[in-house]
């Protein structure tokens, strides 16, 4: 996977454009950023059609409020649009439809989790495959607790939800996760 | 797990095609703000506030320049010359009214201090021709103690000065200053709408006056004539943001009237300092009309109830203002709200400016401080 990389100040440059609604630049941002952040968002929302409906919020709400954001140096503009897109994404999952599904429990076989499974030789896409296989809940807070760094009191707040429920729920996302780990390693070994 | 945060890091996914139609309208609606802009919007929004208060405190000083009590003497109470010891003796016990009405026919139209010369100086030649003592009248003499000014007056037995202080006429407005600090919390259920905020504010308003008709003196040649000083209101005040356009104030406030009562007797002048306190409590409702990132109009309205210090009256009042609020910072903003406000009678026998002028317009500005 590539960086984005910025020769000079180009990235400042390219936000001054947006602050000043050059159309040319918000073209520009789209094919800089939108893969990268279609690729944060898909760990969310497994979807393709809800992705699509979330990036259009992100893009929108990144260019509505550009007069708001300050440079504070190279990838800041990306750090930025990729909190944009974790919280639209979590707003779509927070909604109604969703709410209740984001809670919900499942009895999982008493396996254990282990945290020494190798994930060394699987790529980014079987993981983001695996990720999307998991309930809408466990995914999310495994994404927000493991990929984000959230804290449980984060991500209770984040989800609206007690903080022991997101910590039972990352439990068991992490033992779903390493049973899919473990398979998938029998399976290619 | 620090496995899979690494190896997602940078995880990339074939972006879906966006509606680049509304993907513009909001780049549009982004550029409102655009940097290059804010400074002229900045400065033409502080220039508003500033015009709003500068025309305000010009009406103000304008309005104090006049020589109210001219204006109204001329129209109702036309002042003659004394005539003769006799008239003056005819008049003892009756009002002023009386005392200036029975003189009516020949009257003439003076300013106040051509008035006051001209009776102390009738006076003079009726009292053996003591000296005359000008005094300033003007509606900016401030005048701090209590003084008796007398110069050769033979015949001039020890005088009692009329403790009923409402037996004047007012020759000035008033201006009021009123600086307020507030503070207000966040609500539990919403945190978006809890907005504390600490804020200073200054009140300038003027009450145009008039004579008080319920004038009764023993003392035939007694004038007495009120300049009020410019009252002061000091504030705490707790603002609590109900909604995104609906906010409530209260807190508590001290006010301080001070005016200077000048008594002339024959060629006796005295100046009395009236001060009268009150703690008030006052609630206000705010609607906020229009915002923008620096600047901001609404209206404001509500009450007030007071408690005067030194005896048990209460001093009602509703005030109604429009304002208009300019964000220097994240912290302070500057704001000005020109409004009107009616006092009701508080039923003590006391005069006060609020009773004799109920209605008044005034003009707010300050300081507002904002705590996140």
């Amino acid at each position: 996977m590539s960086h984005v990389t910025f020769i000079g100040n180009e990235e400042q440059r390219l936000v001054k454009r947006l602050q000043k609604g050059d159309k040319s630049a918000a073209r520009e941002f789209y094919s800089l950023y939108a893969d990268s952040l279609a690729g944060i968002c898909m760990r969310y929302i497994a979807d393709e059609e809800d992705l699509k409906d979330v990036l259009q919020n992100a893009f929108a709400h990144v260019f509505s409020h550009i007069a708001e954001f300050e440079y504070r140096g190279s990838g800041s503009l990306l750090a930025w649009a990729k909190r944009v897109v974790i919280n639209e994404s979590l707003k779509f999952l927070r909604t109604k439809v969703h709410f209740e599904e984001l809670q919900q429990d499942y009895d999982l076989a008493d396996e254990s989790e282990d945290d020494k499974l190798s994930i060394g030789d699987i790529s980014p896409d079987v993981i983001r495959q695996m990720l999307s296989r998991l309930p809408v809940g466990y995914r999310t807070v495994l994404n927000l607790y493991v990929l984000e760094g959230k804290s449980h009191q984060e991500i209770a707040r984040l989800l609206s939800f007690r903080s022991d429920t997101s910590a039972s729920q990352l439990h068991k996302a992490k033992k779903m996760l390493a049973k899919m780990i473990r398979k998938y390693n029998d399976d290619n070994s | 797990m620090l496995q899979m945060r690494e190896k997602m890091a940078d995880y990339k996914w074939p972006a879906p095609e966006l509606s680049w139609k509304e993907l513009d309208k909001a780049l549009a609606a982004g550029t409102t703000h655009k940097t290059h802009l804010l400074w002229p919007k900045r400065m033409a929004a502080a220039a508003v506030v500033l015009l709003i208060a500068g025309v305000g405190y010009w009406g103000l000083l304008r309005h104090k320049t006049e020589p109210i009590i001219e204006k109204h003497w001329a129209q109702k109470q036309p002042l003659q010359n004394i005539s003769s010891q006799g008239d003056r003796n005819d008049v003892s016990s009756q009002t002023s009214h009386a005392f200036f009405d029975k003189r009516s026919g020949r009257a003439e139209r003076l300013s106040p201090c051509d008035q006051k010369k001209t009776k102390l100086e009738h006076h003079s030649t009726a009292m053996s021709e003591p000296e005359v003592v000008p005094i300033s009248m003007g509606g900016n003499d401030t005048i701090n103690t209590t003084e008796t000014i007398e110069k050769e007056q033979p015949h001039i037995l020890p005088v009692i000065y009329p403790s009923d202080l409402h037996q004047r006429k007012h020759l000035d407005n008033r201006l009021t200053a009123k600086v307020y600090m507030s503070s207000s919390m966040t609500g539990n259920q919403t945190e978006s709408y809890g907005k504390p905020d600490v804020y200073i504010i200054g009140v300038l308003s003027r009450y145009p006056s008039y004579p008080n008709s319920n004038f009764s003196n023993l003392i035939v040649t007694t004038e007495h004539y009120v300049h009020h000083r410019q009252p002061v209101r000091f504030g705490l005040s707790l603002r609590y943001r109900l909604t995104d356009h609906w906010s409530a104030e209260s807190g508590l406030t001290y006010t301080r009237l001070s005016s200077d009562i000048t008594t002339i007797i024959n060629d006796v002048t005295t100046v009395t300092e009236q001060r009268l306190n009150y703690i008030g409590l006052p609630l206000n409702i705010s609607y906020e009309l229009w915002k923008s990132r620096y600047f901001g109009l609404y209206v404001t309205g509500g009450g007030t109830i007071e408690k005067r210090l030194d005896d048990s009256s209460w001093q009602f009042s509703l005030n109604g203002a429009a304002g208009a609020e300019y964000k220097l910072s994240n912290y302070f903003s500057l704001y000005a709200e020109p409004g009107i406000g009616y006092y009701f009678k508080d039923g003590s026998s006391t005069p006060t400016i609020y009773k004799d002028h109920p209605l008044n317009f005034n003009l707010s500005f300050g300081l507002r401080f904002n705590l996140k």
